[in-house]
């Protein structure tokens, strides 16, 4: 049944178009060296996050253990967190679910 | 992350790093800073110039894992990422030397002195194994007062920076 079939290939590639589609994250994780001043210096550098998200941000890596600081198409985050890594920061990549 | 803590006295020898006052345009950032100081600074550069080998467990800390979660992103990113990440620490590590004896940096020299100098925290702080809830008053090897004096040098730097 050729409709059918149509059909079936329409969502498959749908479906595989919106796995492509999920945004990544670039996650920051805590660590207890970097100090909590250079790591809001580092959201404000990369980023040009205000000094009050930023601030925000690195309290939520401080507390919490790790922030979002980042989403994206996987391009720009890699981007991102390989900028992360040049300053030292403990970032990882990850697709949203 | 560790607070900044200026209660601890650390022997970082005569090293003042501050953005001078001035209206108008932004200020320079100065270094004061004796001929002591910065001969021990070019010797831990010759140091961190052996950091550089992302293949060496103690760089370990310079080179994170980016995709924990997908092996074989990962291997790509080793591939392709670290050695970018390689030569942009080496481009840091140059502009530092090549600063290293002024009395005033650009945002960029100063930027390349703190990025090396907290990689250099980052391995030494990993391999003393420190925590955020250490007691100062415990840490009393020569390694210890390193960290803790490039723990200052970086708060200084970050401070002028932000400034």
């Amino acid at each position: 049944m050729p409709e059918t079939e149509s059909d079936t290939v329409l969502l498959d590639d749908t479906s595989i178009e919106v796995e492509t589609d999920v945004p990544w994250s670039v996650i920051v994780w805590n660590d207890p060296i970097n100090l909590m001043d250079f790591v809001s210096y580092v959201f404000r550098k990369v980023f040009g996050y205000s000094k009050s998200k930023a601030q925000k941000l690195m309290l939520d890596v401080h507390e919490k253990g790790r922030a979002n600081v980042f989403n994206g198409e996987r391009t720009e985050a890699e981007m991102f967190m390989h900028r992360l890594h040049g300053y030292g920061l403990w970032a990882t990549l990850e697709q949203d679910k | 992350m560790e607070p900044e803590d200026s209660s601890v006295e650390h022997d970082s020898g005569h090293l003042l790093i501050y953005r001078r006052t001035r209206f108008g345009s932004k200020p320079p950032i100065v270094v004061e800073a004796s001929a002591d100081t910065r001969a021990a600074l070019a010797e831990l550069l010759s140091q961190y110039d052996l950091l550089l080998d992302p293949t060496l467990p103690e760089s370990k800390r310079l080179f994170p894992t980016a995709y924990p979660n997908d092996p074989e992103l990962e291997v790509g990113y080793q591939v392709l990422g670290i050695s970018e990440l390689t030569e942009l620490k080496s481009e840091k590590i140059s502009t530092f030397r090549n600063s290293i004896d002024k009395e005033e940096l650009t945002e960029d020299e100063a930027e390349a002195w703190m990025i090396v100098l907290n990689d250099l925290r980052l391995v030494l702080g990993t391999k003393l194994d420190v925590g955020e809830d250490d007691d100062p008053s415990l840490m009393t090897t020569p390694e210890h007062h390193l960290y803790q004096s490039l723990s200052v040098v970086v708060g200084m730097i970050v401070t002028a920076l932000a400034g």
